[in-house]
């Protein structure tokens, strides 16, 4: 139990005017003051009974989309054997409160509360702990409790439906077919008959032995497809709404990569190198990475993490960057994709250029380009 | 609207702020101008939220307004304010309170006074709104409306009923505003608004009927008077000079009946003697519209007469010793003395209306004490030698009382005579009056009379006036210079300034005084021929003069006993709430309880016991004191104890009511102490410290 800031106010100015009206025997101010004082004195009576209740608060889900709406649960009950008097219960998430009103409980009874946390900004949103309030009519005086721990919401960043563009990646360096699809890492493809100058090793000798004639196995290499996003978090190129957006452009295209089983790999400016080999743990794995990264301001280069090569790559930036060096890569992957935000950016030799004001608008673009 | 409560809210207050300055103006002059303030300003601040940025402007011009609307309304133009509107309400800001604080009060409901509360209240109200509105803060916009109540406290206290209705409504504006913008909107049911302001009002209730209160000890008003010109002649010098022109005529009085007009009309009461000359009282107020009673042990009645006053040169109005109002001229009135000022003396027929309190003094005044109270004692000047030893020898060194001051007026008329002429009231001249030639006019008698009568420790004044002439002209008595004299006053305990009559000239006109002049005369009869001490206890009306009043028996017992009974009561009862708390604690705290428990009762029977010592200890200490059920039962105690604690296993509801149990059992052993014993042990406080 605490007097608030108009408590303490009425009981100062009470005791004031009192001291005033006892020094000038002004009988208006000593009424003031016994008013004032009754009335702190039975604030801190009708506050004085602690909030004795049990409270379990569960955040559901523990991982949201920015903007999507992540549910708290509230249980409350109250294990003894008074009747308990409403109160307030207050849930801190990140910098937002969430107001509950609980009513009053009878012995031994409990109730469930619902209520939407919001998740405007990305990144780990720590909630709780709640706070249990109950203030008298006036607001002179206040008892409050805080109960339960605090739980992590994961605030991903949007995710829009995007097609799980790939680009394959030699894996054998077979001189011959490759295989966009991945079966083995030595696809059969045929058997045939010898013809000079193929390799013996390749001789099939079951189906020679059956057929009398020499034959060999013809071999695909499979392409392992792949798709590599670099994400530019140089913050003097790309403004925080900006980022923001762009962040989810890259977990647009990583997600559904990654939950289409193709290889996902996340690259930032700023050295972030995260490698998976899809599914749905990777989309998550890559998305709590989306989830982590600022926007670092060292200056650096664009592609200074990029040392791999093969499958797709695309390069999320606004247009304003310096891209020229992209078209370098034009050897080491199969397609590259620039997808700017804001401003329309310059054409660059070998590489598809995207430009789109948002994330919905760059995602549906990239859904739109044919290959 | 959200906002439109709170705005109601501020402004109520402001209004209600307003009205604390009722015993200055009434509540009649104040509420039609308050309640127009509030209810324009409110409605500007309401109507004008699409301009945010112009709304203390818009208000403060409404409220403006308002005020000139209500106040000022006949210096308009059709409602619309002139240059003369103005310049009225730019002295109201400056001069009003100032006015305001000069007056007597009530002071009378005129715009030139009241200006300064419906412009406080405006001020508060604009600062109040804007503070709600804009920083939106309610308990920081109650600070105007709440520095108003102060200044109105600061210029009139309200008390009594007043004070109880004025801290009430304060108060439950306050606490509307305070619940509609508590700082959680936690939901609070309908029930729980209801016991702190019930048990407010009843604490401010009882607190401001039941408990006596003083007045105020401070007012600005104390310190505010109007400064009058010295430049006065002295009117005492002029009685000769009426004398010289007999048939002038001063003023007339037209009496509301025949049986209330008084036999004199004092004009100016002279205070004040250096030795040389006689000064007036300089306490000037303006006179508001109505004085009070005075506060004499007598009943007093009201009177009212019509004057018309005929001479131009007139600064001095006819009045009486107690005015309560007057109607048709806005006088100055001595606080003190009832003489009434005209500021200018331009006009020369002054007309109107006289109401004062005339004091209803039945039978007898003999053996009356005097009043030092009432002031007069002014000052004697440098007396001669001789006087003091005349004065002594006049009264036969009977102590002041009202017997020695008829003995002094006795002695007057009998030694000394009446003559006309010019006498002058310094010393050299009223010592060979007194010691030399024995005659004298009226005003050296009276002079005279009044120099003695200090000297002799009687409180005494002199009052120039007229008489009322014996026959009416017409409906109206005609008052002439011949009628002008001068007489002293002497202060008399429950009844006031009692004139006197040393010359012999006594008016002999119509008219009568409440029955004073009566009483005077019965007290005058009943002198003894030779003078002697007065009676010891002077009757039944001598009061004391207030310096040894009754022991207040009630306030010192009455405190004294509630404290008694608050301990007889209040230390079982806090013991029995403990031993509750103890038995309700889960698990074996109930069980440590119930040990504490034990000990706490043994320690109140002063049996000898450690903060180490261990339930087998105490319960030989129990049986060393004399208690073997007590020592049983704490031994029973024990094992439960010792179970609770060190058996690892939390003990069932079953252990827990063994070891209550057995404090029921140590607590029966204890009755065998007696009764007395175990009231001291009831009663005993000390166990509820730790």
């Amino acid at each position: 139990m605490r007097l608030t800031v108009r408590g303490s106010a009425v009981l100062v100015v009470s005791a004031v005017v009192g001291a005033a009206g006892l020094w000038g025997r002004f009988p208006l101010f000593l009424l003031l003051a016994a008013a004032g004082l009754v009335a702190v004195v039975a604030a801190v009576l009708v506050t004085l009974r602690r909030v004795d209740v049990e409270v379990t608060r569960d955040v559901y889900p523990d991982r949201v989309e920015r903007g999507a709406q992540a549910l708290g649960k509230l249980k409350v009950r109250n294990p003894s054997a008074r009747w308990q008097r409403g109160f307030l219960a207050v849930d801190t998430a990140g910098g937002f409160h969430r107001t509950v009103q609980v009513h009053g409980l009878a012995p031994g009874a409990s109730r469930p509360y619902d209520y939407q946390l919001p998740t405007p900004v990305r990144g780990r949103m720590p909630v709780g702990p709640l706070v249990l309030s109950r203030t008298d009519p006036f607001g002179l005086a206040r008892t409050g409790v805080t109960v339960g721990g605090t739980v992590t919401l994961w605030v991903h960043p949007r995710s829009f439906p995007a097609l799980a563009r790939t680009g394959g990646f030699p894996r054998h360096h077979h001189e011959g077919r490759s295989n966009d699809r991945l079966r083995g890492s030595l696809d059969l493809r045929e058997l045939r008959e010898y013809v000079p100058g193929d390799q013996v090793r390749d001789i099939h000798w079951k189906a020679t032995a059956r057929t009398g004639r020499l034959m060999v196995k013809e071999s695909a290499d499979p392409d392992q497809p792949r798709l590599t996003v670099v994400l530019d978090t140089r913050a003097p190129v790309l403004a925080a709404p900006a980022f923001e957006e762009a962040v989810d452009v890259a977990a647009s295209l990583l997600r559904s990569a990654a939950l289409a089983g193709h290889h996902a790999r996340l690259l930032t400016s700023c050295g972030t190198d995260v490698a998976t080999a899809g599914g749905p743990l990777a989309a998550r794995q890559l998305l709590d990475q989306l989830c982590l990264i600022g926007q670092s301001t060292e200056a650096g280069t664009l592609l200074s993490t990029v040392r791999h090569q093969g499958g797709c790559l695309a390069v999320v930036t606004s247009g304003a960057a310096d891209v020229v060096e992209l078209s370098g890569l034009r050897s080491r992957y199969s397609s590259i994709f620039l997808l700017a935000l804001g401003e329309n950016a310059g054409a660059v030799p070998g590489v598809r250029v995207l430009t789109a004001g948002d994330a919905a608008g760059l995602v549906g673009m990239w859904n739109e380009v044919r290959t | 609207m959200r906002e439109r409560l709170p705005v109601a809210l501020v402004v109520l207050a402001a209004a209600v702020a307003g009205l604390c300055f009722t015993p200055v103006f009434g509540v009649a002059a104040l509420l039609p101008v308050v309640g127009v303030v509030a209810v324009v300003t409110g409605g500007a601040a309401l109507l004008s939220g699409s301009v945010v940025a112009w709304r203390p402007l818009i208000v403060a011009l409404a409220g403006v307004l308002a005020v000139v609307e209500v106040l000022l309304f006949p210096t308009t133009l059709a409602g619309l304010p002139t240059g003369d509107t103005a310049g009225l309400l730019a002295r109201g800001v400056t001069d009003s309170w100032q006015l305001t604080l000069q007056s007597t009060w009530p002071a009378r409901p005129e715009a030139q006074l009241l200006l300064f509360v419906p412009l406080l209240v405006l001020v508060a109200c604009v600062f109040g709104l804007e503070v709600l509105l804009r920083a939106q803060k309610p308990v920081l916009a109650l600070v105007p409306s709440f520095a108003v109540v102060v200044l109105s406290q600061l210029f009139g206290a309200l008390t009594g009923l007043a004070a109880v209705v004025a801290a009430l409504s304060y108060v439950g504006v306050a606490a509307a505003l305070f619940a509609v913008s508590r700082p959680s909107d936690e939901h609070q049911s309908a029930p729980a608004f209801l016991p702190v302001p019930l048990v407010v009002t009843a604490v401010v209730v009882v607190v401001g009927l039941l408990v006596p209160m003083p007045g105020p000890a401070y007012s600005l008003k104390q310190d505010q008077l109007v400064p009058v010109s010295a430049r006065l002649t002295s009117p005492l010098d002029d009685v000769a000079y009426r004398r010289t022109r007999p048939d002038a005529a001063v003023f007339t009085v037209r009496p509301a009946c025949d049986d209330c007009l008084p036999r004199r009309w004092p004009v100016v009461v002279l205070d004040t003697y250096d030795g040389v000359a006689w000064a007036t009282g300089s306490r000037y107020r303006r006179l508001g519209t109505e004085l009070p009673p005075p506060d004499l042990g007598v009943p007093a009645t009201r009177r009212d007469a019509e004057i018309t006053v005929r001479d131009q040169e007139a600064r001095w109005l006819p009045s009486q010793p107690w005015p309560a109002a007057v109607t048709g001229a806005d006088p100055l009135v001595e606080e003190n003395q009832g003489s009434l000022l005209t500021e200018s003396p331009e006009r020369t027929n002054i007309g109107y209306g006289l109401s004062w309190w005339e004091p209803e003094v039945r039978g007898s005044l003999d053996g009356f004490a005097i009043d030092p109270a009432l002031g007069g004692r002014d000052g004697v000047g440098t007396p001669p030698p001789g006087v003091a030893e005349l004065a002594g020898k006049a009264v036969d060194g009977v102590r002041s009382s009202f017997t020695s001051a008829l003995q002094l007026e006795r002695f007057l008329r009998q030694e000394y005579r009446l003559v006309d002429g010019t006498g002058g009231q310094s010393w050299p001249e009223l010592r060979r009056f007194l010691l030399d030639t024995r005659e004298g006019t009226s005003e050296q008698f009276a002079a005279a009379y009044v120099v003695l009568a200090r000297v002799l420790g009687i409180p005494a004044r002199l009052v120039v006036g007229y008489r009322t002439p014996e026959r009416k002209s017409g409906d109206e008595y005609v008052v002439r210079n011949e009628n002008a004299f001068a007489w002293p006053e002497v202060a008399v305990a429950g009844v006031g300034w009692v004139p006197l009559d040393p010359a012999g000239t006594a008016p002999r006109g119509s008219g009568g005084d409440g029955g004073l002049a009566e009483a005077t005369q019965s007290a005058r009869d009943r002198l003894p021929p030779v003078p002697r001490s007065p009676p010891v206890d002077p009757g039944g009306q001598a009061a004391p003069d207030g310096q040894d009043r009754p022991f207040p028996v009630a306030a010192v017992v009455v405190p004294i006993a509630v404290l008694v009974l608050l301990w007889l009561a209040g230390v079982p009862a806090a013991k029995w709430l403990r031993a509750r708390g103890r038995r309700r604690k889960p698990g074996n705290a109930a069980v440590r309880g119930a040990w504490l428990e034990a000990r706490d009762r043994l320690r109140e029977h002063r049996v000898p016991l450690t903060a180490g010592t261990t339930p087998l200890e105490m319960a030989a200490a129990a049986a060393g004191a004399g208690l073997p059920r007590s020592a049983d039962g704490l031994r029973t105690l024990a094992s439960t104890v010792d179970f609770a604690l060190w058996s690892g296993a939390a003990p069932d509801e079953q252990v827990r009511d063994a070891a209550w149990a057995a404090v029921r059992e140590v607590r029966k052993g204890l009755r065998a102490r007696g009764v007395r014993a175990r009231v001291r042990a009831a009663v005993d406080p000390r166990t509820l410290r730790g």
